[in-house]
């Protein structure tokens, strides 16, 4: 027998286990989340209000100083205002991560992200996958998007606390601050690709 | 569109039929083609012969489920392929990688050829693969049936990169044992 006699015999399983196998993604889905199909959530990333105005494009920003084992974050000023500083994106040697703050408005109208304002999300961006120090969620949603999916976790129904993705040999990894409604925390994801 | 209204597409000679199917299985046929061949342009090529595959076997079948029988049929197309290619491919891709992997259930390829009845294999793949429990069964399946890599295995089931390589091993030793059993050589 040769070896790819065993794999041409797979070829003609029963359907069940290739739907199974297919269904990869339906066991992890718990009872807490609804699923969304990629068109509304395609529809959501449309309709990205100014509530958050975070564009974070990781890798691209300037980079900070480099540490081995921890993410230093880099600020830099916009405008005149000293107190409201912008997040940008940070490296170390194989990872990019970016957090982002709640945006607030300056005295002169603009929109500005505060330093001591609250802390949205932070974003990783990894060659490998993330397993490890994952936390432990009690509900997992899978959302597809495009071409690709978002695994999304919480501890309450219908909130994110936790999100991972994989595009272009990428994987991300966010942390919101705050469980936060999965369809803010899809609307985020979006803008992040 | 459902699955059977594509197939009653097939059946009633609608060309529509080529047009939904590659709507609703496209991608899923061209990442099977994919993971075997490692290359885009021949794994167009497969998918669009998928659809030929298709038109002029439906009818007379009457497919249930379309999705797997349309990914049989990449399969096969693909693996035929990689068979032909292979003496000028190099690499290490999915496929090369299982291959690689299933030798261990072989043992060693026979120099003799043995007439070998891949239906009957196939049966006993079946039986095997019953007595096995769902998540080992998934994961071997998602290995050897659509060709993910062990990083995109464990990425998808949330679990850790060993934990897919030691239920693999486990699965491919019972899977050995059991085809001694059945009167294989391996």
């Amino acid at each position: 027998m040769k070896n790819t006699d065993l794999l041409k015999a797979m070829t003609d399983i029963d359907d069940e286990f290739i739907e199974e196998a297919a269904r990869k993604r339906t066991s992890l889905i718990p009872s807490g989340f609804s699923l969304r199909t990629a068109t509304s959530l395609a529809m959501a990333a449309i309709a990205i209000v100014a509530v958050i105005v975070v564009r974070p494009q990781l890798g691209m920003g300037r980079k900070g100083d480099r540490s081995d084992d921890k993410y230093v974050y880099e600020y830099h000023t916009e405008g005149e205002e000293k107190e409201y500083l912008v997040p940008s994106s940070v490296s170390n040697k194989a990872n990019d991560s970016l957090t982002a703050f709640e945006e607030r408005e300056g005295e002169d109208g603009k929109q500005y992200f505060a330093r001591d304002g609250t802390e949205l999300y932070t974003v990783i961006k990894t060659r490998e996958v993330q397993d490890w120090n994952l936390p432990v969620f009690v509900n997992q949603g899978v959302y597809d998007y495009r071409d690709y999916s978002v695994h999304v976790f919480g501890n309450e129904a219908d909130k994110a606390e936790f999100a991972q993705w994989e595009r272009n040999g990428y994987y991300y990894s966010i942390t919101f601050a705050e469980p936060f409604a999965v369809e803010e925390a899809l609307k985020i994801i979006a803008e992040i690709e | 569109m459902e699955d059977f209204e594509i197939v009653e597409l097939y059946w009633n000679r609608n060309e529509d039929a080529i047009i939904q199917s590659e709507r609703k299985y496209g991608r899923y046929c061209k990442k099977i083609a994919n993971n075997i061949l490692f290359s885009n342009e021949d794994s167009e090529e497969c998918v669009n012969d998928t659809w030929i595959r298709a038109w002029s076997s439906i009818p007379p079948n009457r497919p249930d489920n379309l999705g797997a029988y349309l990914g049989k049929i990449t399969r096969n197309l693909a693996l035929n392929m990689y068979e032909k290619m292979n003496a000028r491919k190099r690499g290490k891709n999915q496929t090369r990688l299982a291959l690689d992997e299933l030798s261990e259930v072989l043992g060693h390829e026979s120099d003799v050829q043995q007439h070998l009845d891949l239906t009957a294999l196939t049966e006993s793949i079946n039986r095997f693969l019953r007595t096995i429990d769902s998540e080992n069964r998934k994961i071997f399946v998602r290995r050897y049936w659509y060709m993910a890599s062990v990083n995109e295995i464990a990425w998808d089931y949330r679990i850790t990169v060993g934990k897919v390589k030691m239920s693999l091993m486990r699965t491919r030793n019972s899977l050995r044992e059991f085809l001694k059993k059945e009167g294989f050589e391996v």
